[in-house]
């Protein structure tokens, strides 16, 4: 039946949802179009939007984060192999140990009746965890990682990422195990398989690619985090986003360059994002609906 | 090979003795590990900077007890009282416009029938950025002499904005940041919602001649109004603790304009090295959030009850 309303009604929604999707895809392609501008092209009496219409692209900038033809002192992403390194074994190991203590859990949760204190009321204070303002937390962190003489250690940020992420984790893995049928594992049990083995040999190969999903939302999120990384790393320990945000503050109007930079540290997120798909609206609204 | 039958029942039962402990204790085994490390890197880092609060912390002198000093310094503070009216407009601000406007694209989200997978996924990117390289990207967006949006509104007639140093201005730049990155969320979480009402209720309606806007008034909107309150709970809470957005595009600035409270918890303390008043202005910000959330789902159940 398409009756002139419904052709309103059509064109209403996608007028809606395009007017929407230039808005989120606007500073992206910003960033993106920015990093290959030249100095020029930045602080030309005009803005400049579109690649060899209204300006002569240029890989200046890439150029100066990976060495060659930069020579201006600490700027660029200054030590970017050590820089990319730490996010990298931050993000990873945080997340993998996220993943391991959270899917142990999920699966009890799973598995296990907890009459004292409930299954639900332990899921929901994990859960829990994650409301309280991470700023009530750095101060504690901070004087106690001190002491232990851990700042600027990478093992605090891999520590701290792990809590972090763990509600995550338990919350997305407690939904795929109970949705895998327990049977089999029964029958393992019953022939004679312990409880770790039916975990091990048969939960969490099924489980795969929700450990999967889990791992990417942990790594993602640690990979991103700023403010942990402000307040217990300082040099040695510092992560792509501290960088980031040092430069900008720092380098002021060389534009080109951070945009460049910051392309830089979206990547990993983005191409993750990519990967994900479908999988990537249930882990981003999780909690909400269910 | 001839001993091999009867070793085989001894091996069998040999294998859940081993393991007899484990396997009694299982229950604990597998839950004990995440929850003593949430105690230990959650609860117990909370109960330390409880202690804080009534303490002074130096790098070479270590903690001294102050008593009710952070408190009353607190109670004075106009800075404090600034961020905490400023924070509760923006979480009013941005969880208000993030309903409307996510609502709106969740409903159009559900009739979409052409290229609905890729919408979601661009839609759902802002989430997933590095907030510190999306806040530099509407650095650049906002500035005031080369950025695109001061020249559309020069393009258009309308005088230039100063989006990131306007006292006022400088504050709705963050929200608008807000509602880029964070709609999706509400609108991707309502149509989770949508999608999992039962269909039959608007088929009987549909056939029973209702008009598009009746079913969505009288149909849609109450069945969806549960989901909306714990989905807009859920924003609201984050939007309490925004730090990275506030500490690459205003640094707090112009003045204190837009210190909201995590910053200035951060900058009370961090920059000036009192620690005990950092935990005091992050214990009175968790307080406040707790309040404004009960008062929020109290609201609700009477609306419920009514």
């Amino acid at each position: 039946m398409p009756t002139t309303r419904n052709r309103l009604v059509v064109g209403i929604i996608y007028f809606v949802l395009g007017i929407w999707a230039l808005f989120t895809l606007l500073p992206i392609y910003w960033i993106a179009v920015t990093s290959i501008k030249s100095a020029k092209a930045v602080q030309g009496a005009r803005p400049t939007f579109i690649p060899w219409v209204d300006f002569t692209p240029t890989f200046d900038a890439f150029r100066s984060i990976f060495g060659t033809g930069g020579g201006y002192g600490v700027s660029g992403l200054g030590n970017l192999a050590m820089l990319a390194r730490n996010s990298f074994v931050a993000a990873f190991c945080s997340a993998l140990l996220a993943v391991i203590l959270g899917s142990m859990a999920a699966y009890a949760l799973t598995r296990f009746r907890y009459r004292r204190w409930r299954n639900n009321d332990i899921a929901f204070w994990i859960v829990a965890q994650r409301m309280f303002p991470p700023v009530a937390l750095i101060v504690p962190f901070y004087i106690l990682f001190n002491r232990l003489n851990l700042l600027d250690h990478l093992s605090t940020l891999i520590i701290v990422y792990t809590a972090g992420n763990l509600p995550l984790v338990v919350w997305l893995l407690r939904d795929y195990f109970a949705d895998l049928p327990v049977e089999i594992e029964e029958a393992a049990l019953v022939d004679g398989a312990s409880r770790f083995g039916a975990f091990f040999r048969i939960a969490l190969p099924l489980a795969l690619p929700g450990l999967v999903i889990a791992f990417l939302f942990a790594f993602v999120f640690a990979w991103n985090e700023f403010l942990f990384a402000l307040t217990l790393t300082l040099d040695k320990a510092k992560t792509l986003p501290l960088q980031l945000a040092g430069n900008i503050s720092v380098q002021g109007t060389r534009y080109w360059d951070i945009a460049a930079q910051g392309l830089i540290v979206m990547l990993p997120p983005l191409l993750i994002a990519l990967f994900l798909g479908r999988y990537l609206i249930r882990g981003l609204t999780m909690g909400a609906v269910k | 090979m001839s001993g091999a039958p009867a070793l085989a029942p001894a091996v069998s039962s040999a294998v859940p003795r081993q393991h007899a402990w484990a396997d009694q204790n299982a229950k604990y085994v597998f839950l004990l590990p995440a929850v003593l490390y949430l105690l230990l890197l959650g609860i117990f880092p909370l109960i330390f900077s409880v202690y804080l609060v009534f303490s002074s912390w130096q790098s070479g002198s270590g903690i001294t007890f102050v008593g009710l000093d952070n408190i009353r310094r607190l109670m004075v503070d106009v800075r404090f009282q600034d961020a905490v009216t400023r924070t509760l407009a923006y979480v009013a601000l941005t969880a208000g416009l993030e309903l409307a406007i996510g609502l709106l694209i969740a409903l159009a989200l559900q009739f979409a029938t052409i290229g609905k997978s890729a919408l979601r996924l661009a839609l759902a990117l802002p989430m997933l950025l590095p907030p510190i390289a999306i806040s530099f990207a509407w650095k650049l967006l906002f500035d005031y002499n080369k950025g695109p949006v001061n020249y559309a509104l020069d393009a258009i007639g309308l005088p230039r904005v100063t989006w990131l140093s306007g006292q006022t201005s400088a504050l709705v730049s963050l929200v608008v940041v807000d509602i880029w990155q964070w709609t999706p969320f509400i609108a991707l979480a309502t149509l989770a919602a949508l999608e999992s009402l039962p269909t039959e209720i608007y088929e009987a309606a549909l056939v029973d001649g209702a008009g598009l806007r009746a079913v969505l008034r009288d149909i849609t909107l109450p069945l969806l109004t549960p989901y909306l309150v714990a989905i807009v709970l859920l924003r609201a809470v984050d939007a309490f603790k925004v730090f990275d957005t506030v500490y690459v595009l205003t640094g707090g600035g112009p003045g204190t304009a837009t210190e909201l409270l995590s910053f200035y918890a951060y900058a009370a303390g961090f920059r000036t090295f009192n620690m005990g008043f950092t935990a005091t202005v992050a214990w009175a910000t968790a307080i406040l959030m707790t309040l404004v959330f009960l008062l929020y789902l109290r609201a609700f159940r009477r609306i419920e009850e009514a």
